[in-house]
């Protein structure tokens, strides 16, 4: 089904783990390297930052490819512009496939942005196609998104390519849901949670009857997917606003109304966190632990949108010591573990994975500002900027 | 992933690659089924390091009139000091190379008791005019503090920090958010003394690599400086005198480029690459436009993906040619 060698794909694979075996220092880098020489193998880019840049690149190629045939196009004919957006969608399907069997590129940066540009071109060909009175039918769009990507990512096995067709795959879900049926409305919330509880279970499923590595990567992450849909399809916050966004009151302005079933969704809201977390440490899934705890974050958003507990500045603080006690019993309590559940780095993960982060974090977080800023006020001292803000991801 | 790992293991021990050895002892320590939350904690802990200032920070700012000062400057300096004792507890003192703590908490310590102090600074600054009314003293006291902490603790964050609250003397915010939210762009003045700067950190880097002061020390130095360099010279590439810029850019450029493979950091030569690339192809537009090139535009468009093409082929070529030079291809 896939479009590339299978040996030189299979090496992919048994390279990632001799590299993961190098880092954890059970293999010597000289043995590394011999290996790397004598398995041939599909070129790929595994760091993100030459993939991102060859990504960029590729787009550039891609838009001006598209760009000089539209200037021919232009003097050839004037009405039958859908031809040429299939057109396009075409050569972008062509040159992936021929970078895929002839050029060995997999996950090259390249590859990536000329498969995404041709299912962005499809899809707004099929948008313009199928379009009534000026207005699009969103639903044969995501509908072709879910099928488009499901069927590229099985073939070319791309990553991105999964996460859109999970969420084309919801979207054609979720719209089919509130657009076409009557009651729609009232029983989206539980038809999610029916949708991806099912897929949860589908997706372990065939991820434990995998025999082969290819599809593995992308089954873990509609695992992933999953688990964050249904959390968020119960969470009480998700469903009153967004119950609210899609009652005809939302254009009056106002205050979002209590939703049907509260007291369910609360129960939902406070469980499943606490259910994830459990379940992360008795199955050791770091995967479920990263997505039960930024759910729990989630959760206690949702409780202080609604009820008025503290000001945040108290809760900031008092928050801050009582993760930080938590912490540090945690880490007393693991750090002489020998087996299971433990403190001590483990050496196929990097301990120093977060260090250039919190470098960054720090330096945008606290850093210090002018006192006086050019022609303005002289009032601001940065003891702290404690102005939010992110992370833009620069090492 | 463990059951394909084991496999992909079990793949290379039959194909030769791996002896009997090492294949028994990975599959020993997969056996013991460890999982590791160690990268978690320290997150949860700088988590609450995090939220501990942030809302230290912001209880004082509001209630900067009502509690009575003393009382709060009392309550911050005893913080800020059983904080700093801790830490000079247990540091085994100044080194020239690093000098790690024996344990991980201690970093977040300082990180706390610094971030506390420049408040503490600030505070007494804003309330006293203890530093006096000079421009800017007091941002220079809470950056010596900052550097001092980070060369006597060896600690990075702090570093940046005090990176930061240099250029704030100088008038620039050289936090992340700030570089590239670009007030450098309305300010001319403002742009030289970034470029400046990010030069001075540069010759700074030189010498210490020279004696040998805390080695580690310079990739965030070099990013700041290069980061600054770089939007410094876009920016005026982009204004009425630009021609220079383009030289500068080019020459900083050429030796960032160089010591990227020496240093061997990624992150450097990509955006050494990046930022010559952009100031590249704005130098040419501008060039073109001086001698009014517009009357050949359609050629222009037709030339972009053979250009494109061109520049796709050259990059390729730059990421083959830092591979091999570093030679260490588990450059990921």
């Amino acid at each position: 089904m896939t479009a590339y060698d299978k040996t030189l794909l299979d090496n992919v694979y048994l390279e990632e783990e001799a590299n993961r075996l190098k880092k954890s220092g059970f293999i010597s880098a000289e043995q590394y390297q011999s290996i790397q020489y004598q398995l041939p193998r599909l070129k790929s880019h595994n760091n993100i930052f030459f993939r991102i840049g060859l990504f960029f690149l590729g787009c550039m190629l891609y838009s001006s490819i598209c760009g000089m045939l539209s200037l021919f196009g232009l003097a050839i004919m004037d009405d039958a512009y859908l031809f040429f957006i299939y057109l396009f969608a075409v050569i972008g399907f062509g040159a992936k496939e021929f970078m895929s069997r002839e050029m060995k590129y997999f996950g090259f940066g390249l590859d990536d942005s000329f498969i995404l540009g041709a299912i962005l071109a499809l899809l707004i060909a099929v948008g313009l196609s199928f379009e009534e009175n000026y207005s699009p039918n969103y639903l044969i769009v995501t509908i072709a998104m879910a099928i488009v990507s499901s069927v590229a990512y099985l073939r070319y096995l791309n990553l991105s390519l999964a996460l859109l067709a999970c969420f084309g795959i919801t979207g054609s879900v979720a719209y089919f849901t509130f657009e076409y049926l009557i009651i729609g409305k009232t029983i989206l919330p539980f038809v999610m949670l029916l949708f991806s509880g099912s897929c949860y279970f589908i997706s372990k499923k065939k991820l434990q009857n995998l025999t082969a590595p290819y599809y593995y990567n992308g089954l873990k992450l509609a695992k992933g997917f999953c688990l964050i849909l249904f959390y968020l399809a119960g969470n009480y916050y998700v469903v009153r606003e967004l119950n609210f966004s899609l009652s005809e009151y939302y254009y009056y302005g106002g205050q979002s109304t209590e939703i049907p079933f509260a007291l369910f969704f609360w129960a939902f809201t406070i469980s499943v966190p606490v259910l994830y977390l459990y379940f992360s440490l008795k199955n050791k899934d770091r995967m479920l632990l990263w997505i039960g705890f930024l759910s729990l974050c989630f959760s206690i958003f949702t409780y202080k949108a609604y009820h008025h507990v503290l000001p945040p500045e108290a809760a900031l603080t008092i928050g801050g010591l009582l993760l930080f006690a938590f912490t540090y019993f945690a880490i007393k309590k693991t750090k002489h573990n020998e087996t299971g559940i433990t403190f001590k780095p483990d050496r196929f993960a990097d301990p120093n994975a977060f260090a250039n982060l919190q470098v960054l974090v720090a330096a945008s977080q606290f850093g210090l500002k002018p006192e006086v800023k050019p022609e303005e006020s002289p009032m601001e001292f940065g003891g702290g900027g404690f102005s939010g803000g992110g992370s833009s991801g620069e090492f | 992933m463990a059951n394909f790992e084991e496999k992909a293991t079990q793949t290379l021990f039959d194909k030769n690659h791996i002896t009997e050895e090492q294949f028994e002892s990975i599959r020993a320590y997969r056996g013991l089924n460890l999982f590791s939350i160690h990268n978690e904690l320290k997150f949860l802990l700088y988590l609450s390091m995090l939220l501990f200032t942030s809302g230290i920070g912001i209880l004082i700012y509001q209630n900067i009139d009502t509690i009575g000062h003393t009382a709060i400057l009392g309550l911050l300096l005893s913080v800020t000091l059983v904080c700093f004792y801790f830490c000079f507890k247990t540091h085994p003192g100044f080194k020239k190379d690093e000098v790690p703590f024996p344990n991980p908490l201690y970093d977040y310590l300082v990180l706390t008791a610094v971030i506390l102090s420049c408040t503490f600074v600030g505070y007494l600054q804003f309330q006293y005019q203890t530093f006096g009314t000079h421009y800017g003293l007091a941002t220079l006291v809470a950056t010596i503090i900052s550097l001092f902490c980070a060369y006597y603790f060896d600690n990075k964050s702090v570093l940046s920090i005090g990176i930061t609250g240099m250029a704030a003397y100088l008038g620039i915010s050289a936090d992340p958010k700030h570089i590239f939210e670009n007030e450098m762009i309305d300010n001319t003045y403002l742009s030289y003394v970034g470029l400046a700067f990010g030069l001075t950190l540069l010759l700074w880097v030189l010498y210490t690599a020279k004696i040998n002061l805390k080695k580690h020390f310079n990739l965030v130095y070099l990013t700041f400086s290069q980061h600054l360099i770089g939007i410094a010279c876009i920016v005026n590439l982009c204004n009425d005198f630009w021609f220079p810029f383009g030289f500068v850019l080019g020459v900083a450029f050429y030796y960032f480029y160089n010591l990227s493979f020496q240093i061997r950091s990624i992150s450097l030569f990509i955006f050494t690459v990046l930022y010559g690339f952009i100031g590249m192809n704005i130098f040419f537009v501008r060039v073109l436009d001086s001698i009014h090139f517009n009357d050949f535009f359609e050629i222009f468009i037709f030339t972009t993906p053979f250009y494109f093409i061109g520049s796709i082929i050259g990059f390729i070529k730059l990421i083959k040619h830092f591979n091999k030079k570093t030679s260490d291809d588990s450059i990921r």
